[in-house]
């Protein structure tokens, strides 16, 4: 299950989303607003997405780690709009047998989003406002 | 052949445009549609060094060719997580 919204994410529905008696280890990661970056104080952020694209890079994000891993259920959501400090922007659950290829398949799944996936973040001071320097996406 | 042109990010806000459609020549690649951006964006021509092209949801190269209808996404660096 893959999700690109504007509204806070629901963590429990998130869970439920990968409950599989079947597995035993269930690795959750939560990408939250910082309060700090480059030594400066962030009061809020904005994200922006491409949507249909994002969704596409997503799905993309998901085949690739179930390709990897025996990962029985996963589910991503990302975030968009603004956010205020502590909110949550991207949530990733994979469920699996055994822990260690739930933690691992987990870290590619983020690893992988934050290099494919097309969203933008702004973070805003006290003095001011900048775009996050982002990565440049692998292209063919 | 007519494109649209979808812009993201700084790109958005220096443009002052989330999509635009453009005419462009047949054959044209991504590495001539730089040229053409920078033509009528001068205020990106910098920031076109290191923005991504996607063609129709997919990321492409500099070397692909646009056909007509391609929805062409102008992509800075991304910063999702």
């Amino acid at each position: 299950m893959v999700q690109l919204t504007p509204e806070k994410i629901d963590i429990e529905a998130l869970l439920q989303g990968v409950d599989d008696h079947a597995t035993g280890g269930v690795v959750l990661f939560l990408g939250r607003v910082r309060n700090h970056a480059g030594g400066r104080e962030v009061t809020r952020m904005d994200y922006e997405a491409y949507p249909e694209m994002a969704e596409a890079k997503m799905l993309e994000v998901e085949k690739q780690t179930l390709g990897k891993w025996p990962v029985q259920k996963i589910a991503l959501v990302h975030r968009t709009g603004k956010l205020q400090l502590g909110e949550v922007s991207v949530a990733i659950a994979v469920a699996c047998a055994h822990r260690k290829d739930a933690f691992e398949a987990c870290r590619f799944a983020i690893d992988t989003l934050k290099e494919i996936v097309p969203v933008w973040k702004k973070e805003y001071f006290a003095d001011g406002e900048a775009w996050v320097e982002g990565v440049i996406p692998r292209t063919p | 052949m007519k494109i649209t042109l979808k812009f993201f990010g700084q790109l958005r806000e220096l443009t002052k445009c989330d999509e635009t459609e453009i005419q462009v020549k047949e054959n044209t690649k991504v590495e001539d549609l730089i040229w053409v951006l920078g033509e009528r964006f001068p205020n990106i021509r910098e920031h076109l060094k290191v923005v991504s092209f996607s063609i129709d949801n997919e990321y492409a190269g500099k070397g692909t060719v646009l056909h007509d209808g391609n929805v062409v996404g102008l992509l800075p660096p991304i910063s999702g997580g």
